[in-house]
């Protein structure tokens, strides 16, 4: 039994015709103790998928799917109060910018003890007392003394730390990492990194990491999905969609990259922008208006993700050859 | 190129299109509805009295002393009735909403055009300025707004022109506190930086640079300032120092109306209900207009 | 006279910028050191690149720079003029600057031809006519065309602002541009775009940047030269080529192996930083970066190294 399974996950915002494709039939497989990058930019979808399985989205927008089961259970038609039982003990999340995803009206100490309260209630000595073992296996030096600190006193990194700590507290089986280091300094982000790959491990956790940042990603990364205008183009193992990508986007997030380009020649770059609305509805691949190697098939419909020749899952026509 | 032409896909409306805007977002609020209506139906009125009011406000009609209204038994010819002094009163409200809404106006723009000068130069020049500006705000502010008004006026004497006056400086203080928050703020922000690396001055910065970002909570004190306004004007009125007898101001109307309360109560309720209801448009215009502004200053 | 012996287009020499901080009536403030005795040189059409952490003081630095901060002590020169009181509004034309959220760095409430006009209205007597064609030029070169103009920011899209605010930052022909964290805010591929322009600008104009990031990636492929900064002090000062080949400060050392790269963490040793940045209110007495060093010893705790200059390569550190 997989640990999280998505089929065709619809997300809209606004009624009718008009509404605003954020996520177009995303299908997402994750295994128990297994990492998946999720990489996009924005306007992919990458973050609204999540916000969709957390049950975050709100009117104006609409969630759909064919299958939403999280631990084999259906999170679809739960109702909200066993929808809210299971997300937050077993499914947890941690956002980008930790300075602001804490409440700064309350010490960090109480703030996790509020999540175990409303989890794994205890005594309050024996929530204090986790709440100290949390911060003392997030890194936080002198985690006694930071109980009583105020978001506002600590630095992004400590924060982000924080954040994690109250994410693993009921020990989830599944952390959601939503660009968990872009606010944070290069040696900071590192540290964060390690970390998460070091508490996935120790508590064989499924781990989802969104990023815009490839190198990230491919740094802890078992499988990784790359997502464009709220669908999924692209779906492999990180090794191999680093080192051969067949979708001509990831290719270009490639090769966006300055370490990938060569000094004193321009970095290669993606003319165009990501489809707006009234683009997601036309049937056809919506990277066809910024990508180079559009042919007249790409104008007449939508492509589907499939497997190619390769056996490599692509949503395209004429997918690359490995090592473009 | 390495660049080329971005396509201007992803933004689907180019032009700033706040009218059509707030038309879209008041649609689904009968209350704003209604009280726009009430409003432009009261500004018609005042604006056209003289055609739309059968008799003088002032005059008396001496055979028709505290005749009933229309639904106690009166005639068209006096639809709301008449005062003790025998004057049309249907007239009178007409007229006298004339008088609601200039004191209104003026009493805003009184209050508006000093209170964002003050503001914004006490947030530029917060250590000289700004601190003595304050603590004389922090002054009038620590008198109750009524007997403020009252000392204004015991001072100057009665009078419409005294009572704006009076009105226009009990309102002063919020508008230099709200100007010189939201300024403070807008200067921290980047784009201010920029202007001032581009050379603007001090002039520059402030009026056209910062003003305009400063408006919209101001629009809103401005909408609900006009309200409080026709309320201090009645209130004056009432206590009989605002404007004098046989002026038809609603709050002076209801002043000589004290007496009357049991045997011809329609001589205090129709004023009373002339000042709340236009009160209460006003404010529900105010908070629409702060629902509007808020998402949209957010969403920019 | 070789182009070497040509006079550098801005110096700045031992800048300082203190901030008191109040803690209220009742506790003794504090001294916030955010810039202590930084020394620089931009020579003509090259880019410099700033490099640092938070708290490392490059914003304070960019500000000085842009002549928006004034520092307590040290001397600016630009174009040879030093920078005071009296001259500072003459010389703005000559230096502008690019910044990191663009959205936030345009004028919500005007057209983008009210911004790129305030430049021009403010230094030259360009009238309207001449304005708005100048206007719709710098539109083009940046990429964008000149209906553009009437339009508002909100309506753009983040790389679309970043070449707004490029366009106002160039419409003085300024011979200096300070870039602070330019591309951060953006995706990978408008970051590239956003690159691109900048070099194509250099080529055409000559202009001068001074480029503050934070991300290592980027500079090696804009930079000339890099000035690491940590806590307000400049410890390490090299052409590009060179830092990356040869970094010695250890802090260097760190920020380059902590720099995420393709292909996994077993390429390159990470070096683990221990703790976490010292407050800049208090900075330490000696070396600055001694508490987290993995080489730091006694001495470097009590002496605060000076900045070694060997060739064009300048090291502030005990050990290196």
């Amino acid at each position: 039994m997989s640990l999280l399974e998505i089929n065709n996950l619809h997300v809209r915002f606004g009624a009718g015709a008009t509404a605003f494709r954020a996520v177009q039939g995303l299908d997402l497989r994750l295994e128990v103790g297994e990492t998946l990058g999720i990489v996009g930019e924005s306007g992919s979808g990458k973050s609204v998928a999540m916000m969709a399985l957390m049950g975050l989205i709100e009117t104006p927008g609409q969630v759909t799917a064919e299958r939403l089961a999280f631990v084999g259970n259906d999170l679809l038609c739960a109702r909200p109060a066993a929808r809210r039982r299971m997300i937050g003990k077993d499914l947890s999340m941690v956002f980008q910018d930790p300075v602001t995803s804490l409440n700064p009206a309350y010490t960090i100490g109480s703030q996790i003890v509020e999540t175990l309260k409303t989890h794994a209630p205890a005594s309050r000595r024996a929530m204090k007392v986790r709440a100290e073992e949390l911060l003392a296996a997030v890194g936080i030096p002198e985690p006694k003394a930071r109980l009583a600190a105020y978001p506002h006193q600590l630095s992004g990194g400590l924060c982000q730390r924080a954040m994690i700590a109250m994410a693993i507290a009921c020990e989830p089986k599944l952390l959601i990492a939503d660009e968990p280091t872009t606010a944070l300094d290069v040696t900071v982000q590192a540290q964060i990194i390690d970390l998460l790959l070091e508490l996935q491990v120790r508590h064989h956790m499924g781990l989802i990491l969104i990023s815009h940042n490839l190198a990230v990603v491919s740094q802890i990364a078992d499988r990784v999905i790359v997502m464009y205008a709220g669908e999924v183009v692209e779906e492999a193992p990180a090794r191999t969609l680093f080192a051969s990508p067949k979708h001509p986007y990831t290719a270009a997030l490639l090769a966006a990259i300055p370490e990938n380009n060569p000094i004193g020649a321009p970095l290669y770059s993606l003319p165009g922008l990501v489809p707006g609305n009234l683009e997601r509805q036309a049937n056809r691949c919506l990277m066809a208006n910024r990508c180079d190697r559009v042919r007249e098939e790409c104008l007449l419909e939508r492509p589907c993700l499939a497997m190619d020749a390769d056996g490599r899952i692509v949503r395209c026509i004429a997918p690359l050859n490995g090592g473009q | 190129m390495a660049y080329s032409i971005p396509e201007s896909a992803t933004v689907e409306n180019a032009a700033d299109s706040s009218l059509s805007d707030v038309w879209q977002h008041l649609r689904h609020s009968p209350a704003s509805i209604l009280a726009i209506t009430y409003v432009i139906a009261l500004l018609l009125t005042a604006l056209f009295a003289p055609w739309l009011t059968l008799h003088n406000p002032v005059e008396q009609f001496r055979e028709h002393l505290l005749d009933a209204p229309l639904w106690r038994g009166g005639t068209l010819d006096f639809p709301f009735g008449t005062d003790d002094l025998g004057r049309d009163l249907l007239s009178r409200l007409i007229y006298g909403s004339r008088y609601s809404l200039f004191i209104g106006f003026t009493a805003i723009l009184a209050a508006l055009l000093p209170g964002v000068v003050l503001g914004m130069l006490s947030a530029f020049f917060p250590r000289f300025l700004g601190f003595g500006v304050m603590r004389a705000m922090d002054v009038l502010l620590a008198l109750p707004s009524l007997l403020l008004t009252v000392a204004v006026v015991a001072v100057l004497g009665s009078g419409l022109i005294n009572t704006i006056v009076a009105i226009a400086l009990v309102q002063l203080p919020g508008v230099v506190r709200l100007t010189r928050a939201t300024a403070i703020g807008e200067l921290a922000k980047e784009y201010v930086a920029a202007s001032r690396i581009a050379g603007a001055g001090v002039l520059r910065l402030l009026f056209i640079a910062v003003l305009p970002n400063c408006i919209p909570p101001l629009i809103v004190q401005a909408t609900l300032g006009f309200s409080v306004a026709i309320l201090d004007a009645a209130a004056l009125g009432f206590l009989g120092l605002g404007a004098q007898p046989p002026t038809p101001e609603w709050g002076t109307m209801l002043a000589s109306a004290r007496d009357f309360i049991e045997s011809a109560s329609w001589v205090v309720y129709l004023p009373g209900l002339a000042i709340m209801s236009t009160v209460l448009a006003i404010n529900l215009i105010g908070d629409g207009l702060r629902d509007l502004l808020d998402p949209k200053l957010r969403v920019r | 006279m070789g182009a070497n012996e040509m006079a550098p287009v801005l110096v700045a020499k031992d800048l300082t910028r203190r901030y008191r901080i109040r803690r209220g009536w009742f506790r003794k403030g504090g001294h916030l050191n955010a810039l202590r005795n930084v020394s620089l040189d931009l020579e003509e059409g090259k880019t410099l690149a700033i490099v640092g952490e938070s708290g490392s003081g490059k914003s304070t630095l960019a500000r000085v720079l842009a002549m928006v901060d004034v520092p307590d002590t040290g001397h600016l020169h630009i174009a040879g003029k030093p920078v005071n009181i009296d001259n500072r509004k003459q010389l703005r034309p000559l230096v502008q600057m690019v910044f990191q959220n663009p959205s936030a760095s345009l004028n919500p409430r005007k057209t983008v031809a009210a911004i790129l006009a305030e430049p021009l209205i403010v230094n030259t007597t360009l009238n309207r006519v001449e304005r708005r064609k100048r206007i719709g030029e710098m539109l083009e070169q940046v990429g964008l065309s000149a209906e553009h103009a009437n339009r508002y920011p909100h309506t753009f899209s983040g790389g679309q602002a970043q070449r707004i605010a490029i366009a106002r930052a160039m419409i003085l022909r300024p011979k200096i541009v300070i870039a602070d964290e330019p591309t951060s805010a953006l995706d990978v591929s408008i970051q590239a775009q956003i690159l691109n322009l900048f070099s194509d600008i250099q080529n055409r104009y000559g202009t001068s940047f001074i480029f503050v990031s934070h991300d290592l990636s980027v500079v090696r492929r804009v930079a000339d030269e890099v000035l690491v900064m940590y806590l307000g002090s400049a410890i390490e000062q090299a052409s590009t080529s060179e830092l990356f080949r040869a970094p010695r400060h250890p802090y260097t050392l760190a920020l380059l192996s902590s720099t995420p790269r393709m292909g996994g963490t077993g390429s390159i040793e990470r070096i683990q930083l221990e703790g976490e940045l010292p407050s800049p209110l208090e900075v330490p007495t000696g070396c600055v970066f001694a508490k987290r060093c993995p080489q730091a010893d006694g001495h470097c705790v009590q002496m605060p190294p000076a900045l070694e200059p060997r060739g064009r390569h300048s090291v502030s550190c005990h050990k290196a």
